[in-house]
Parts: structure tokens; sequence; C-alpha cells
């Protein structure tokens, strides 16, 4: 048996005994084969002696629950790491942060507590996933949009937690922006609720996210201050229609321009869609002469690629799908103004898409592959991603996973091909294959640039991807950019970017978590911040 | 009712291994088999059609997918697994897989039987109660 560092076998086995006590046997986990189900299917550590891996797991199924677990936490000093719904791939899965760590798994607090009509939200606890809240909202007839992250499977609440984001329009996309109200339960057991949910019978909780005094929710996200045990999340009424343009620009330099005028638009809230920038010349199949070009110190010259697109019969150098929610012809204004203003972008080209009406029907969702953009969870994502052996790797090599290195960067053309040199380097030093020419507004005012690292069987390769996956963390740092969500084998890495003033922002959550956890249970080591007695020591 | 579910490895195996080495849904399996409350195959390969085909003769209740395994999760399995796990086979992607094995560990089962196909890559697979948990085979 695995036990949390420190703890006897048979000491861990009466602590146990207490958790049983608690949520019932069947509700605590510590043999080898259902501990196993705990472990990161896609880490970078997979079968190394540091693999991040847990002890046991408890799953409580109230506040008063999770209170006794964290009374018995704390008296013999054992450290839990809380988990939603524990998906969270290629971010760490349910793994703790800290190994021999017990997982303090949510996911029989799984119901919807309130839908309000009226003021348009949700009120879920942390095992509710995005297909429940999406089951519930259909079953009950109920008008309402919820966004969901490219797996469904996930929970609103972990996810919001650690800032995830999905399709739909802002500001229901960004997931930790869209939630409204919170309610914690701190180490020592106390229940605290955030914003107007102090007031006994609140009436405001989750209409609006201010209370008097500080707005304090922002702690307890991507961090170790608390448990969270309800959520309140805005819901989007559902749209009449969609309709859906295109937009291309036929050269390198282009993107400037273009994606000056597209962020205005957006700033403007007449573009408040989830759109990708993408390059069907950086995304084409690669050449030798493509190669050279990336392989080059510059990266290649505007001039250089306008040739090579030219000589291979690729028309246009960066185009983006843009959406449109609401009536028909509101959307079709939106999409005529839109042109209007890309008119003062020489050569841009715009392709009128689809128009769609909502609901869509159970054949319609299942015929599209883009269904995330119209609130509807999905799993293809994961089951449908490619299996099977790596380009440029040896015999034997398979896929079994991926990362996502996810620096976000300013929007702004310059921005978007600078950080393409950057990272082509970082992948091209490290040995690695890579996309270009991939940009998206996930959160409000920032491109996240997913750098997709492929996790294999092959130890000598995964350390290569683990090493890329620091050096973009790095890279992005010394150019001002930054990680906007991390894998928690890199939490101390990327943390420790964040370097201004002597470390004074680490400085400060340490301090946080002294006040809220002296005892150091929950969740040591998430996004850098360590117990007092853990410190130094660190994973 | 759910013990009427519960599938051991040796049933589904029934013939033995060459069995699983075929393609198709095993014709010497164990008479005595429960049927799978679902019988997944991907039908974008020939050996997933093979499969269904030979499934359907059988009586089994089957699902094409193409990768993505989201309809019959949402409008199916995950219905079927509210009320108590029900074993499922198929012949599929191992992504595909990859996923549905992680939705049953919710409901307590796992994948029992796994043999991937050295030349497609293709897993022919029994998620069922292990035999810790369920009645002795």
């Amino acid at each position: 048996m695995r036990t949390p560092p420190g703890v006897s076998e048979a000491d861990f086995a009466r602590i146990l005994q207490q958790f049983a006590g608690v949520v019932g046997s069947q509700w605590v986990i510590s043999s080898e084969d259902e501990v196993a189900t705990y472990r990161d299917a896609y880490s970078p550590l997979w079968g190394e002696s540091d693999e991040k891996v847990a002890s046991a797991a408890v799953a409580p199924d109230s506040v008063e629950q999770i209170q006794k677990i964290l009374a018995i936490a704390n008296r013999f000093s054992i450290p839990l790491y809380t988990v939603s719904t524990g998906r969270n791939l290629a971010y760490g899965g349910s793994s703790p942060v800290y190994s021999g760590s017990v997982v303090l798994d949510l996911k029989r607090m799984n119901r919807v507590l309130e839908v309000s009509e009226e003021y348009a939200y949700a009120l879920v606890e942390p095992g509710v996933s995005y297909f429940d809240l999406y089951r519930h909202l259909r079953d009950k007839g109920m008008k309402f949009w919820i966004d969901v992250p490219d797996p469904g499977w996930g929970s609103p609440v972990g996810n919001s937690l650690d800032h995830g984001a999905g399709r739909i329009p802002l500001p229901y996309r960004d997931h930790f922006d869209a939630h409204c109200g919170m309610e914690v339960v701190l180490a020592n057991g106390q229940v605290v609720r955030t914003g107007m949910g102090a007031i006994p019978g609140s009436k405001l909780w989750h209409q609006t996210k201010y209370g008097p005094g500080p707005l304090i929710d922002g702690i307890f996200s991507q961090s170790n201050f608390g448990v969270v045990t309800k959520m309140g999340f805005w819901l989007m009424p559902e749209p009449e229609a969609v309709l859906i343009g295109r937009i291309r620009v036929p050269h390198h330099d282009d993107v400037i321009p273009f994606i000056r005028v597209l962020s205005s638009l957006m700033y403007s809230n007449i573009v408040d869609c989830n759109f990708t920038i993408q390059s069907p010349v950086f995304g084409s199949p690669a050449t030798a002469e493509k190669e050279a070009l990336q392989a080059k110190s510059d990266g290649g010259t505007a001039q250089e690629w306008d040739r090579y697109a030219a000589t291979h019969g690729l028309e246009h150098f960066w185009e983006t799908e843009l959406r449109f929610y609401g009536p028909p012809k509101i959307n079709t204004a939106k999409w005529e103004y839109v042109k209007e203003r890309f008119a003062a972008v020489n050569g841009a080209q715009f392709v009128d898409g689809e128009t769609l009406r909502f609901p869509l029907t159970d054949e319609q969702i299942n015929a599209r592959t883009d269904v995330t953009f119209y609130g509807i969870p999905s799993l293809s994502v994961f089951s449908g991603m490619a299996a099977g052996g790596l380009t440029g790797t040896g015999a034997g090599v398979q896929t079994t996973g991926h990362l996502d290195a996810s620096p976000i960067v300013p929007i702004s053309g310059e921005a978007l091909l600078k950080a393409q040199r950057v990272f082509n380097k970082v992948f091209h030093d490290a040995g690695l294959p890579r996309g270009l020419g991939f940009a998206m507004n996930y959160h409000w005012r920032t491109f996240i640039m997913f750098q997709g690292l492929q996790i294999t069987n092959d130890k000598e390769h995964n350390a290569k991807v683990r090493a890329a996956y620091e050096r973009c963390a790095q890279a992005a740092a010394e150019n001002g950019w930054g990680i906007y969500r991390v894998h928690n084998a890199f939490h101390d890495k990327v943390m420790g970017l964040l370097s201004f003033n002597d470390h004074a922002l680490r400085g400060l959550h340490e301090r946080l978590k002294d006040a809220l956890d002296p005892n150091g249970i929950l969740s040591a080591g998430r996004y850098g911040i360590w117990p007092r007695h853990l410190r130094g020591r660190q994973s | 009712m759910l013990q009427d579910y519960f599938v051991t490895r040796r049933q589904f195996v029934g013939g033995g291994a060459a069995a699983l080495a075929a393609t198709a849904v095993p014709a010497s399996l164990s008479p005595h088999l429960p049927i799978p409350y679902r019988a997944i195959f991907d039908e974008r390969f020939e050996a997933g059609r093979r499969f269904g085909a030979d499934a359907l003769s059988r009586g089994w209740v089957t699902r094409a997918i193409r990768g993505d395994i989201t309809h019959v999760w949402f409008h199916e399995l995950s219905l079927r697994w509210k009320r108590g796990p029900a074993p499922i086979a198929g012949l599929t992607t191992a992504p595909s897989l990859f996923v549905l094995e992680r939705l049953s560990w919710d409901v307590g089962m796992r994948v029992t039987v796994r043999e991937t196909d050295a030349t497609t890559a293709l897993v022919h697979w029994l998620i069922s109660l292990p035999a810790s948990r369920g009645p002795a085979a």
C-alpha cells in the first residue's frame, strides 16, 4: 500500500478507517487497481519514479462529510488533493501535485441545485459534469446554453477553477468570468459564501459578483486555499440563429492589419465569438523548402513566405471563421458591417457561410463536428483523436497522450508572428514536430497559442517533451507573455517565472496559505503554493 | 437483474485466444454469454463493419461510430449506467476505447478484454465488472 509521505502503513490504515466512518467504506478507495484510476493517463512522467501518484482517494457526498474529512486530515497531517470530476487531461488529470496525497474526489457531489429561468443562472456542485448540466436543461426544456470546453466530461466547477474556456460568446466562454458566487469549505471546516452570498437569504448571490468588501473568489482558482462546494454560473439564453462567415487575406504581413481590425471589432462587441486565426500556408503539408524556411534564424521573411505560397498554389495566407449569434437580421447586419471594416485590408475576401437555427435536432447534432460552438458537450476531442506511431521517433514508439503548453500573447499580428518564430525555435531545437499559424481568442483580449506535445510510451521522448514544455514557458516569459494553465508536473517551474519584485506574488500566496491552511492539508504544491513544512522540498 | 450483465473474461473469450484474434465476434462464444448492453464498432474500418454484422447476427444491439463515442454515450450508455453497470463490447480505435474506459470506471467497470490488432491497431474489447467486483464466474 502506498502511503502519504511520513505516514506508516498501520497509521494510514487506521486513518482510512476513519474516512470510511464518514463516507462509508465503499467510498474510500485504496486498492491498487482502484487507485490506479487516479493516475494521469497523459502524464509526461508516466512510469517514471517521480510520476505524481495518489496513495488513496475518498469521495464525500456532502459539505458535512467534507468538514469531517478535513478534521481528520488536520489531526493526522494527511495531504489531500481535491478534484471535481477529475478529468483535466493534459493538465494533470486527477493526479496530485504532491505524490502520496489522498485524492478528495467530489464526483458524488453531482447535484444541479438550482436553475433560475428568470435570472439565467445555474447553481451546481463540483461533481456535476457539463453533460449533466446540459441534460438537466434539455430535459426540462430550458432554453439556455452552457459553455463547454472541448471535452464535455469535465466539471463546470473544476474547469472554471482551472481557468478553462470554451466556444460560445463572451462572457460565457471564459468559465471563471461567467461564474457568480461560490461556497467554499476552508481547511478548518468553516463554510464561506462569497459576494452577496454572505447575506443570509441572499437574493443576489448569483446575479452580481460584488458584495461589499473584497472580491475574493479569485483566490480559490488555480490554488489550494479551500474546497469549493458550490458555484453559480451565468447561462446564455439560446439565440435564434447563428450566421457563419469566413474572412481570408492573401499575404504574410496582412495578418497585422487583419488582426488590428478584428480586435477592434472584438473590443466593440461586434465580434464576440470564439475565432481561430489559421494559416493555410503554415498549416500546409511539410516540404523540404518549408522546413528550410522554418529553420532559418529569422523563421523566413515575409517575401520568402509569400513566394512559397505563390509557388505552391496557396491563395490565402491567413483566414478566420466568425460566428454571429442572435436574431438573423442582427447577425446579417453585423456581418455586413464586418465586411465594411475589412475593406481597409487589401485583398480581403469574404465567404458567406451557413445560417443555423436553434435548437438543433439530434440528427443535426450528431452530424456536426462544431457542436461545442452551440453549447453542446462532446467527447470527440479525445475519442476521435489519432493514435499510433509518431513521426520522427523510433519503431514501437506510440503516442499515449498529449500536453498543451498554453502560452497567451497579445492580440496583434506582430505578436502572433513573433510568437510563431519563438515557439518554432523551441520545437526545432528540441527536435520535435510542430504546427504553425494557429492562434485563438479563448479568453478576452488575448490570443492563446496551444503548443501541442505528444506523450509517448518512450521515456527518452517524454524527457524531450518535458524540456520543451519548460522551454516554451521560459521563452514566453522572456517575451513578456505567460501560460494560462499548467500541467501539474510544471507548476513550480512556471510559477517560478512570476518573479517580479523578488517573487512577491509567491510570497503573498504563501502568506495566504499559512493563514488559511496552517497544517498544509489542501492540495500541496498546486500552482507552486506549498505549505510551510514542504517549502523548498517541493514535490 | 444487474447480475445478468456480469460478464467474465473467460465467458467473453469463450472459444479462446484464437477467437479474439479474429476481427468479427468470435463464433465460438459461450452460449451462456450474457448479451452485452451495446456492441460498438467503428464503421470506418472493414474489421469494424464485420464485427458489427456478426454482433447483429447474434442478436446484440449494435451501434456504429466513426471515432467519436459522444452520441452513444449521451443517449444510451450514460442513462443505462446511471442504473448500474452493464457490459459493453466493441471493436474500435484505441482513443474511442480510452474514453469509454474512463467513463466506465465511474460505475466500477473495467476493460476486462483488450486485444489490439498489430496490423490495424484496432482494439477488440470488453468492458464489464472485474472478477473482484462481481459474482464468481
